[in-house]
């Protein structure tokens, strides 16, 4: 199979669908003349013209706010926030509005639109540009949260969240839009709400979110030379979050490590943890570990940055504990 | 009422093994009095009652291994009873797996897992007599299966009919002066930087003076190596973490084989010490190794060791660094070669002198001019005496 970066996927996932269906209007900053900053809109303005390519100014309120009136009028708008940082900025127009128009209209409206941002932990963007915050979402109804890992399923659920007729945020990696994966030429698209498995094991399950999956996966792989066995699961998205492929692994391992990006204090390993305790609580075999960040802001140094990342060695270390290894 | 604790009798000690009870629970027992005999890893040593009064009750048996600062007994006033709360601790926090591996005191909540817990209730088993091995003895679901199955659990996974068993004589544990003897040599193989540096020396004149003099050979080396020190520092070293630290007292100590293991006891102050001084140590230090009643004291504060196998005829050898310590001597047997003496062949008793060092602290220059010193002092030991 042919591989693209995750960038050219997620292009490709914008194209087909813009292709498909001619409501779907892109907006953000540096999206057309400039073609994104990570060049994920490359070439739409010149193929799809100024009325469906809009550059906008330096407003993210703006941006989320013309986002939930096209979607309100019948239009499939995907905003780009060129940070997640940014996102409190527009956090009236994402909670206040489209999350609840839905329900307060009884059905009558419907917000069908899609705000794409990313997290540039890892690349020494500072406190201020660095972060990646999905619980404070979680904390919002009516609200999807989608966390491709890898290119193919990027584009596949990047199709899915254009297609959805709620508001959903779409969160993307910024370390990831360089790597590279197989992507099929045909038409596919992911269901929302499905986690996979992304490897069998026996001992301890491993759920990675995010950029976190790839460390997952080769901490799986460190961990088989202690004769550990790690199960590897994407959650894929948190809204909804696919509770019952992480009970029925659980079950089977008895033990579980999330691993994210994010805060750990209050963050998205905790309220995942929550859930397989009420779920599995009698087939658990050891406290459920959650590897995240510290509770600092994300330092500049990039030495000090790569201490603060959660990372596989990190995995590694609290699995074999797990394990009284 | 006063707990009787497991003491710590040198920095390195990490646990102590009950050999005996000299007093039986609820006998009086004086303040200063003996009352139980523990092995160290360095030796054994007897622990006296902190206060007097009435030995109520004996948290360890014979045989135990107990961590430093743990209550091995206590010592109530005369007549009272032990609460109850002074029973043993239910489970230690402690690496010795053993003491993790205590069977929970009846009526006291088990430390388990809620997967071991619904297995437990599932299978009928009570988890008070299920032993915990996993993080701090927490009873794993693990264990709740091989309580409930033992004769599985016990099953090797590979078949006993695939793999060959040599004839056992007998197994022993690692432990005692064994147990300490491994764990310091382990230590020294991974973490220190040996470099081997070998000499060979003409003992004509010491074999001669060793007879006038009745000294052993290992009396003179004492003395030749504590002037050498004296004239190279930096070899009266050790090292722990990044920090080197080089000695005004010169402490050689003096490898005895014994049956128990190998141990090496101090000729303090070596430099400052006749010949006859340091032979006569030598011997009441090597008698008192033989009978295992070596002090704490004559153990430790050791600067640089010495082993000697010539008795053996080994020819030379290499021995292991005696961390944190920066070096050591290895004696060969001194034996008659060929020598040649200017043009002239003849016969001369010769020995080599095997030097190991850790590159850490010194480099191969300052300790190849330190084993020429020792070299000298050896081939003309007149000033040694």
């Amino acid at each position: 199979m042919r591989e693209l970066t995750y960038a050219d996927a997620l292009r490709e996932g914008l194209r087909e669908e813009m292709l498909r269906d001619p409501n779907v209007i892109l907006l953000g900053e540096e999206i057309g003349v400039f073609q994104g900053v990570y060049k994920v809109t490359r070439g739409l303005l010149e193929e799809f013209g100024p009325e469906r390519v809009r550059d906008t100014p330096i407003s993210e309120a703006a941006i989320a706010g013309a986002a939930v009136g096209l979607a309100l009028t019948g239009f499939k708008p995907v905003a780009e926030i060129m940070y997640m940082d940014f996102l409190p900025i527009c956090m009236d127009q994402l909670a206040t509005q489209a999350a609840k128009m839905r329900f307060m209209s009884g059905g009558q409206l419907k917000v069908p639109l899609v705000l794409r941002t990313q997290y540039s932990l890892g690349r020494q963007h500072g406190s201020q540009h660095s972060q990646f915050t999905p619980a404070w979402f979680l904390q919002v109804p009516g609200l999807k949260i989608v966390l491709p890992a890898n290119p193919y399923d990027a584009k596949g659920l990047l199709k899915s969240a254009i297609r959805d007729s709620n508001p959903v945020l779409f969160l993307e990696s910024g370390l990831l839009y360089r790597t590279k994966g197989p992507v099929p030429e045909e038409e596919y698209t992911i269901p929302l709400g499905q986690a996979e498995v992304k490897r069998k094991g026996d001992d301890i399950t491993i759920l990675g979110i995010s950029r976190q999956v790839g460390e997952a996966l080769t901490a799986a792989r460190k961990l088989e030379q202690t004769s550990i066995s790690a199960e590897v699961i994407d959650v894929r998205t948190l809204q909804p979050l696919d509770l019952k492929t992480i009970v029925e692994s659980v079950k089977r391992t008895s033990r579980l490590i999330i691993a994210s990006d994010d805060v750990k204090t209050g963050g998205v390993g905790a309220e995942i943890s929550a859930s397989v305790s009420e779920n599995a609580f009698g087939y658990l075999d050891a406290p459920i570990a959650r590897i995240a960040c510290p509770d600092t802001p994300i330092p500049f140094s990039p030495p000090l940055e790569q201490l603060y990342m959660p990372n596989a060695d990190k995995i590694v270390e609290i699995a074999k504990t797990i394990m009284g290894r | 009422m006063t707990e009787v604790l497991m003491p710590r009798l040198d920095p390195g000690m990490q646990s102590g093994k009950i050999v005996e009870w000299l007093k039986k629970e609820g006998e009086t027992v004086q303040k200063g009095q003996p009352i139980v005999v523990i092995e160290g890893e360095k030796t054994t040593f007897e622990v006296e009652a902190p206060e007097t009064g009435t030995l109520s009750k004996l948290l360890a048996a014979v045989g135990d291994d107990v961590q430093v600062s743990q209550p091995i007994a206590i010592i109530g006033l005369s007549g009272a009873t032990t609460p109850a709360q002074a029973e043993r601790p239910r489970s230690q926090p402690s690496t010795a797996a053993a003491s993790l591996a205590q069977p929970t005191i009846p009526g006291e909540r088990a430390v388990a897992s809620p997967a071991a817990r619904r297995l437990a209730q599932e299978a009928g088993i009570d988890l008070s007599q299920v032993r915990g091995t996993g993080p701090g003895g927490r009873i794993s679901r693990e264990d709740v299966l091989a309580a409930a199955n033992p004769q599985k659990a016990v099953q090797p996974t590979v078949p006993v009919s695939k793999t060959r068993q040599p004839q056992v004589i007998k197994k022993m544990k690692l432990e005692g002066i064994r147990k300490a003897v491994a764990e310091r040599l382990s230590f020294s193989e991974r973490n220190t930087v040996p470099v081997t540096l070998t000499m060979e020396t003409d003992a004509s004149k010491l074999v001669k003076l060793k007879d006038t003099e009745h000294a052993s050979f290992n009396s003179f080396v004492v003395k030749a190596v504590a002037k050498a020190l004296e004239v190279h520092p930096m070899m009266n070293s050790s090292i722990e973490g990044d920090e080197v630290t080089t000695y005004s007292d010169i402490n050689v100590c003096v490898a005895i084989n014994t049956d128990q293991g190998l141990v090496a006891p101090t000729i303090v102050n070596a430099n400052k010490k006749s010949l006859k001084e340091i032979n006569d140590e030598v011997l009441l230090l090597a008698e008192k190794a033989k009978f295992n009643q070596l002090t704490i004291e004559e153990l430790t504060g050791g600067t640089f060791t010495i082993s000697n196998l010539g008795a053996y005829d080994i020819e030379s050898f290499a021995p292991i660094i005696n961390p944190p310590q920066c070096g050591i001597l290895g004696l060969g047997r001194i034996v008659y070669k060929p020598y040649a003496a200017g043009e002239q062949i003849t016969t001369r008793p010769l020995t080599v002198l095997t030097l190991v060092f850790d590159h850490r602290i010194i480099d191969g220059l300052p300790a190849a001019k330190f084993l020429q010193t020792v070299k000298r002092n050896l081939e003309d030991p007149e000033p040694l005496l």
